[in-house]
């Protein structure tokens, strides 16, 4: 049994491998969601994390995630603090000047501001504790950045895009994601980030006018089905199948826009004398994901003719839930870590031996929750 | 494997943080799992101090050990003997790999804590805060707001003629006669302002500020100026109780709160949505039958009797069937229709013989400002 020490397996420097219980995980994390009324989804996301983040290994180590669901938690119920009372506030607000078209304007303007502000802290807090709660070896992921001066940036960046009427968008977002990166660390090692946004550009194009596309339709549909509401648009009325489809080819562009974008990011990623590339494809993530709606799509199906045989309880309590249960179970023992599957064995890292001598930098530590994230939806993974 | 674990050694990854990952070989040596690196670093790990993090993969994926507990220090390793080994030593706790016995009893106090904050935020401070909120809305303002209110729901439920149904006619003098009777009985809040809606569902609802609206269906169905003035006895007690800000004050707290917990959209769309209804209706049950006995009240104080309001919900019982009972109780806004009508019929005094109003003036009412229902929607 003794080996001699340097004796290694040869492995890919970045790779994806299925370790066995993640269908068993999400299961049991479904039932503790379902006995809590959804209030372990801290702890559960916090599992699923683990096992998916350990199925990632970089130079044959698997990379680690070290949250805790009692942090998130708790990140959740500062959230709550904060969130309650501005929401409430602002209800009151609108309520107070509901009779004057100027108060009701500014009013406006105040909470979109403020919601804006939330999401935006929301992202940043959310990637700052996901990054600090990564270890390879020991060592952590760090975001050195402070967050207002990433409002600035996202504010500028994203209102010259506005100012295009969206038509520059991936250069805002990847500026952005560039800024971040550039302050993002490997313990002792600096990431070094510039994206080239101009690739992203065309599948942002087509993924606008698909999305204008699918709204026209909807509208022509929605205005055709409820005329009382939406009045005469001046709207082609189309079938059902047409909106569906357009719906369908908006995501499936607006998903080849992200992939693309994010082979643009890693490409643009430097650390040290390491440097990534990224061939991930569109096509096989969009299956992924057509084949997720469409096996949800099924169930719903046929829990809709069960529930017309069974009445209108079952169509409201248990048609619902079961709908729920079988998303989650889709989305993060399939759909999920297919995507990081595919994502992951398709990034290049160059010159990745360099990777051996990084070590903890003097200080890291994290201790910001992501409650915030959760509370608005944007804690992607 | 038939040699001692003793004599065995593996080959080992280990990082402190500080350094770069060192190779070595591991030994266990008595209770202790003994170190040394390829440049000749020694380090003695107690076995009871081990957790297992990862497994090695056979795709050649190494696996992970925390040699001590709330360190950065990793120890990467690639045989499953070496777990063997470890799972097999009689210091190795087998439940450190496996989330935590204590983790475990916090979250159950965390889950306990919080269920028990949450029927205390939906039970009592939701409730006292819409209070408090609603009682210090002054009236000026409600009154202000509920006419807005009240102009987009009837125009939302009869576009083309949004507050002018029966106007300026004998009917709607009539009608006037028989509120003014009922608010004088009342001491309402505000002024009352009904708004007859021309649609043919039976029903009947009070916005903020004093605003009612009476859909023409329900003057239809109705059978006497009695059971009309049970019903409109039920809403000017509403406003009197001024549930309408309380409610609305309520609605935005609850779906707020609602929001916040259930996170995520979907979940949020389902779980919260269900929540939400369940907590309304249940809050909206209470508040109903308090409202009903006040409406006794004021129609005692009116000289009517409270026998009309029973009579016309037995008979939108027998005509659109009771959704309250049942499993669909649950979902309700108001109690079984059954129950309220025994109480109203409980409540009935003999003494009062004379009709509600004059024959005549109950038939232009009918007339003028009734249609033919469609046995509605909600129970007024």
């Amino acid at each position: 049994m003794t080996e001699k020490p340097g004796q290694q397996t040869q492995v890919p420097s970045l790779a994806y491998v299925t370790r066995p219980g993640l269908e068993r995980l999400v299961v049991q994390n479904l039932g503790l969601n379902l006995v809590t009324l959804w209030f372990y989804r801290f702890w559960a996301k916090t599992r699923w994390r683990r096992h998916i983040w350990s199925n990632v290994s970089l130079l044959g180590d698997p990379i680690e995630y070290t949250g805790t669901g009692a942090e998130m938690f708790k990140g959740f119920l500062v959230a709550l603090a904060v969130l309650a009372p501005v929401f409430i506030i602002f209800n009151l607000w609108q309520f107070a000047v509901s009779d004057s078209a100027i108060g009701l304007f500014i009013e406006q303007i105040f909470y979109f501001a403020t919601l804006y502000f939330l999401i935006v802290a929301a992202r940043f807090y959310a990637r700052r504790y996901r990054l600090s709660r990564t270890r390879w070896r020991g060592v952590p992921l760090a975001l050195d950045a402070r967050f207002l001066d990433y409002v600035k940036v996202h504010l500028t960046q994203h209102g010259l895009a506005l100012l295009t009427l969206f038509l520059l968008w991936p250069r805002a977002s990847l500026n952005v994601e560039a800024w971040l990166m550039s302050r993002t660390r490997l313990g002792d090692r600096h990431f070094d980030c510039k994206i080239e946004w101009r690739p992203a550009f065309w599948p942002w194009i087509t993924f606008l006018f698909a999305g204008l596309l699918a709204l026209v339709i909807i509208l022509g549909k929605l205005a055709a089905i409820m005329p009382q509401v939406f009045g005469d648009l001046g709207l082609p009325g189309m079938s059902s199948w047409w909106a569906f489809f357009a719906v369908l080819f908006a995501a499936a562009s607006y998903t080849a826009y992200r992939v693309r974008s994010l082979r643009q990011t890693i490409a643009g990623l430097n650390l040290g004398d390491v440097r990534f590339a990224c061939e991930a494809r569109a096509a096989p993530i969009i299956t992924f994901i057509v084949v997720g709606i469409a096996t949800l799509l099924a169930i719903g199906t046929l829990g809709a003719l069960m529930a017309i045989g069974a009445g209108s309880v079952f169509v409201i309590f248990v048609v619902p839930i079961a709908l729920l249960v079988a998303h989650a179970i889709i989305r993060d023992a399939w759909v999920a870590p297919w995507i990081v599957d595919h994502v992951v064995n398709s990034v290049t890292i160059i010159n990745p031996l360099s990777l051996n001598a990084i070590a903890n930098a003097a200080h890291d530590s994290m201790t910001r929750g992501e409650g915030l994230a959760d509370s608005f939806d944007v804690g992607i993974a | 494997m038939s040699e001692s674990p003793e004599t065995v050694s593996w080959q080992i990854g280990l990082s402190e943080g500080g350094t770069a990952q060192v190779p070595g070989l591991a030994r266990i040596n008595g209770n202790d799992l003994d170190l040394v690196t390829q440049d000749g670093m020694q380090r003695q790990y107690p076995i009871s101090d081990l957790t297992i993090l990862v497994l090695p993969h056979h795709h050649g994926t190494r696996g992970l050990i925390a040699p001590i507990p709330g360190s950065t220090a990793r120890l990467a390793f690639a045989e499953l003997s070496l777990v063997t080994a470890l799972r097999q030593h009689p210091k190795f706790n087998l439940s450190a790999g496996r989330g935590k016995a204590q983790e475990r009893r916090q979250i159950m106090y965390w889950l306990i804590g919080a269920t028990m904050s949450l029927v205390f935020i939906f039970l009592v401070v939701i409730p006292i805060f819409s209070e408090r909120i609603a009682a210090g809305i002054p009236p000026d303002y409600e009154r202000r707001f509920g006419a807005i209110v009240a102009e987009r729901v009837a125009s939302n439920l009869a576009p083309s003629q949004a507050g002018t149904t029966c106007q300026n006619s004998l009917g709607r003098e009539a009608l006037d006669g028989l509120i003014a009777r009922l608010e004088a009985a009342a001491k309402a809040p505000h002024p009352i302002v009904i708004r007859i809606s021309e649609a043919p569902a039976v029903n009947a609802f009070a916005v903020p500020g004093g605003q009612i609206i009476l859909l023409a269906g329900l003057i239809g169905f109705s059978e006497t100026a009695e059971e009309l003035a049970g019903v409109l006895a039920h809403e000017i007690a509403h406003v009197v109780r001024r549930d309408p800000a309380r409610g609305m004050i309520r609605s935005m707290a609850v779906g707020a709160v609602s929001g916040l917990l259930f996170g995520d959209a979907l979940t949020f769309s389902t779980l919260g949505i269900l929540a939400a209804s369940l907590l309304q209706t249940s809050y909206s049950r209470d508040v109903e039958t308090k409202t009903d006995m006040l409406a006794f009240e004021i129609l005692a104080k009116a000289k009517i009797d409270t026998k009309g309001f029973a009579t016309f919900l037995e008979r939108l019982q027998k005509a659109e069937g009771d959704r309250s009972t049942g499993a669909m109780a649950y979902l309700s806004t108001h109690p079984p229709t059954a129950e309220r009508a025994a109480l109203a019929r409980a409540a009935s005094q003999p003494n009062f013989v004379k009709p509600a109003l004059p024959l005549e003036a109950w038939r232009a009412i009918k007339r003028d400002c009734g249609q033919g229902s469609d046995v509605g929607v909600r129970l007024p």
